[in-house]
């Protein structure tokens, strides 16, 4: 097997990875500061994506620029879900909780295809990454995927830190931690929800506009009505990596994005049967880190409690 | 002396809540009404012809479907996001047995039932420990897989083509025409919603009413949490699966794209929506949730826009649902008819306002799609 | 300075507070006693903003705060340690101070002259500035708690439970700190299941049952209400 093909497929598995990560931050954030695990993660990065299939089919308005109305899009659409929906329920309601997501994705996803008319055929995409590709030293890299790994690596590299050394980065982190201490300090936890809402879906949005080029191809082209669903089933790698940790530690999330991109696409090079069951191994890893109950590791059952109460 | 016996009223026995399986509800004026009423729209298809007895059998075969909601989550409180997995089963096993090998539809749908139990033990076994949302993801994950692996199966499936379930002929009875077939969803359906109302009074019922309730306190009560969650599983996993085996006859054509990928097809969400909006922790709610909703979706089939719309509007009532009215809409027809029963003018007359405005809207809507 | 005036509260359809007013002084140590589920973690939260008013009103330092939120009131200098485990427990001790301090905004220099004045009063901190808050005995993290309270430097403390599953030496260390503070003039309203320690601090009481004020009155006074206090007196015995 030549180095270079190698390479090639871990980058591809990077690329997977980087979008993997953006999904699994948005959901340890928004699960850490309030508590709901969200189903609903991936309908509101595609309100996003149909923006900006909207934007850019129409009206004619620069695939950058519409592509961050798609960000915003799917920033306004968590904001709103957290203000109306979210806001209003108990926690401790485990299995409501996650009805409520549901409902939410299933609106979402809804509203997506109401701004797209109902079309079922198929919707022309213009790329907004651009399509060379790279020679590095006989290892031939697509631009886009470069971009994706920066893009993520990039949001992992500001976040992070934000999180660990700002004023509101720590008042984030206090009200995941402590709710009501956090308020007693004079930190208005609703809003701080509502911002972990809002970096989550943002995430969520721009993880999901970098799918495009591997749905539609890098030239952009022909991307099927019916293809914009299945987006979201990059979801439960994303929740496989957050479990990793524990839906709790955003550098364990990290890891385990790293992993479920990487490994599951360098497996291709494995012997038969294992690189034909890679998806099989995916699910069996999940439900493994389920069974694990991973969030003991990086949460004091103070924490947890706080987190379930 | 009998007569003055009989004239001093003994003190009333409470009233069950639901009727126990094998007894009918006392009748009075209100429960004839509302048979009557329900009887003649149950029959109304037939009346409408074909494609009307289609939409009747369509929302009888998703209110089967749906039970399997109501036993494993609307009674023991534990999310289970696979039931399409064990639909699939059904419709392809039903696709094989009845097709193929010539089965009877009734032998299929044991055998269905049967095959279900293997696979209901095994991801049972593996979940109920988890709780709440570890549960749901953990089914997730299972139906993800069961679509990467049996249904990628091109024996099984029949491939990119998929497989033709025929419908049965019971000796003269001939069930190809969709308003026999209707009939017979619907008295499957009355048939299960039955026992599922017999499940609740049962003793393992209330045991899982008590998991849902408190996980805890039904421990010390003495109730096994983990066999009541695994036969809650078991059982709904069944009514699924023989959902499934008329599903195959419903559409007679089937194809294994809706089970490959459970969540993305957002099918199993449909369900759940239509079952909590209908009532989940009652046995008739699937079937109102499916008559609500399929009936406008078939009213609507032209304008595609409004499908979606009313997509959304389902969305958002079900969020509704779930933040205000946990009974659902079984549970405010029930509570609207105590009221009814207590002032029947008064109220009797605001129902029927509301029903007929909803009927009014229902029409300005359609009027406009045309 | 603290004047609640007919106060009620209801969580949802239930009402847990029934017209109580309470009223604290300039420099004052007020204990707030009563039996389990009285309601007076209640009356803190209240206070605090963190639960709204069905009705009554609640100024400090002759200004309304009836419905102001939580920042508002923490602006004001009215500060609460929270019950329980108050501190953040996945932060470091210094975090927790700098969180402590969040009131102060964009004003950097304030808050670090704020936390640095408090480390003077609570040394043992000092020392393990980089350790995780849920590392530290209870009795550091209720001693972070009440230093983490004391950043905003507080005109009037808000304390639900000092003393809570804390040994008595430890308790008697926070005391010490804490009358400091008093004689710089901060005023104190402590919660309490340790009546003694509540009575043995504090120049007045106001003591609750059922969501409703029993007594009001001197400290001293309230020792001899055996009628009252036999309640809570068994309801600690069994508690352990």
């Amino acid at each position: 097997m030549p180095t270079s093909v190698v390479l090639q497929i871990a980058l591809i598995g990077l690329a997977k990875s980087g979008i993997i990560a953006m999904l699994a931050i948005g959901v340890v954030l928004i699960y850490r500061t309030t508590g709901v695990v969200n189903l609903a993660h991936w309908a509101i990065g595609l309100v996003g994506v149909v923006t900006y299939v909207l934007l850019t089919g129409e009206t004619g308005v620069p695939p950058l620029l519409a592509a961050a109305a798609g960000v915003a899009v799917s920033v306004l659409a968590g904001a709103l879900a957290q203000r109306v929906v979210f806001s209003r329920i108990g926690k401790g309601e485990a299995v409501t909780m996650i009805l409520i997501a549901l409902g939410v994705g299933a609106f979402f996803a809804a509203v997506a295809q109401m701004l797209l008319r109902g079309q079922r055929g198929e919707i022309l995409v213009a790329p907004f990454l651009p399509g060379e590709t790279i020679d590095l030293m006989g290892t031939v890299i697509s631009a886009s995927e470069l971009i994706t790994i920066l893009i993520a690596v990039g949001s992992a590299a500001v976040l992070l830190p934000w999180l660990k050394r700002s004023r509101s980065g720590r008042a984030l982190r206090a009200v995941a931690q402590n709710r009501e201490a956090a308020q007693l300090a004079g930190i208005d936890s609703a809003r701080y929800a509502e911002l972990a809402w809002m970096i989550g879906s943002g995430l969520a949005g721009l993880a999901l506009l970098l799918l495009i080029p591997h749905s539609a191809g890098a030239q952009g082209g022909v991307l099927s009505v019916v293809h914009l669903v299945p987006l979201g089933s990059l979801l439960l790698p994303a929740f496989g990596a957050a479990l990793v940790g524990g839906l709790i530690s955003l550098p364990a999330a990290l890891a385990g994005s790293l992993i479920f991109g990487l490994v599951q696409e360098l497996l291709i090079l494995a012997p038969a049967p294992i690189s034909d069951e890679r998806d099989i191994l995916a699910f069996v890893a999940i439900t493994v880190l389920l069974l694990l109950r991973t969030e003991r590791f990086f949460a004091s059952n103070a924490e947890l409690e706080a987190l379930r109460s | 002396m009998n007569t003055k016996v009989m004239a001093v009223k003994p003190a009333k026995p409470a009233k069950p809540e639901l009727p126990i399986p094998g007894r009918l509800p006392p009748a009075n004026g209100t429960t004839i009404l509302a048979a009557i009423t329900l009887g003649l729209i149950a029959i109304g298809p037939l009346f409408l012809g074909d494609f009307a007895s289609f939409v009747g059998a369509r929302i009888a075969v998703t209110a089967i479907v749906g039970l399997s909601i109501v036993v494993v989550t609307g009674y023991t409180g534990q999310l289970s996001l696979m039931p399409y997995t064990f639909v699939g089963l059904g419709v392809f096993v039903a696709a094989h047995a009845i097709t193929s090998w010539d089965w009877p539809f009734w032998f299929a749908a044991m055998l269905a039932a049967a095959l279900s139990v293997p696979l209901s033990l095994l991801v049972g076994l593996v979940s109920v420990r988890l709780r709440g949302f570890y549960f749901a993801i953990a089914t997730l994950t299972f139906a993800s897989a069961m679509g990467a692996t049996l249904f990628s199966w091109d024996f099984f499936t029949g491939g990119q083509k998929g497989l033709q379930v025929d419908r049965p002929v019971l000796g003269p009875i001939d069930l190809t025409s969709d308003r026999a077939f209707y009939l017979l969803t619907l008295v499957t359906v009355l048939a299960l919603v039955w026992m599922v109302m017999g499940l609740r009074e049962s003793r393992i019922g209330r045991a899982m009413t008590s998991v849902r309730e408190n996980e805890i306190a039904a421990a010390t009560m003495g109730v096994n949490v983990m066999k009541t969650k695994l036969v809650a599983f078991v059982v709904s996993g069944m009514i699924a699966t023989v959902g499934g085996v008329f599903q195959g006859m419903l559409l007679q054509q089937v194809t294994r794209t809706p089970y490959q990928t459970p969540f993305v097809e957002t099918l199993g969400v449909t369900l759940v929506i239509l079952v909590v909006v209908g009532g989940m922790r009652s046995a008739w709610g699937p079937f109102i949730g499916a008559a609500l909703i399929y009936v406008q979706l078939e009213v609507f089939r032209t304008a595609l826009f409004l499908q979606y719309f009313i997509a959304a509007i389902t969305a958002a009532a079900f969020i509704f649902v779930l933040l205000k009215l946990p009974g659902g809409v079984a549970g405010l027809i029930k509570h609207e008819a105590a009221q009814v029963r207590a002032a029947p003018l008064k109220n009797g007359i605001r129902v029927a306002i509301i029903i007929l405005a909803n009927v009014a809207v229902f029409y300005l809507i359609w009027e406009l799609s045309q | 300075m603290l004047r609640v005036e007919g106060v009620d509260v209801s969580y949802g359809p239930i009402q847990v507070l029934f017209d109580v007013s309470i009223e604290v002084g300039e420099g004052e140590i007020v204990a707030l006693l009563g039996t389990n589920g009285a309601g007076k973690t209640t009356v803190l939260r209240a206070i605090s903003g963190i639960v709204g008013l069905t009705s009554g009103r609640i100024s400090f330092q002759d200004t309304d705060i009836t419905g102001a939120s939580p920042r508002q009131i923490v602006e004001a200098g009215l500060i609460q340690l929270p019950g329980g485990r108050g501190v953040f427990p996945g932060m470091s001790v210094r975090e927790n101070l700098e969180v402590g301090g969040y009131v102060y905004g964009r004003d950097h220099a304030r808050r670090r002259a704020a936390i640095k004045a408090v480390l003077e009063e609570f040394p043992a901190l000092g020392d393990r500035l980089d350790q995780q808050a849920g590392t530290l005995s209870g009795g550091q993290q209720q001693m972070l708690s009440l230093a983490k309270s004391m950043v905003p430097e507080p005109k009037l403390l808000l304390i639900d439970e000092l003393s809570l599953g804390l040994a008595p030496v430890i308790v008697e260390q926070l005391l010490g700190t804490l009358r400091r503070y008093v004689e710089r003039g901060v005023s104190v309203v402590v919660v309490e299941q340790h009546v003694d320690l509540a009575l043995s601090i504090a120049q007045r009481a106001y003591f609750m049952e059922r969501g409703s004020i029993r007594f009001d009155g001197p400290a001293e006074e309230l020792h001899g209400r055996d009628d009252l206090l036999r309640a809570v007196f068994l309801a600690t015995a069994t508690d352990g």
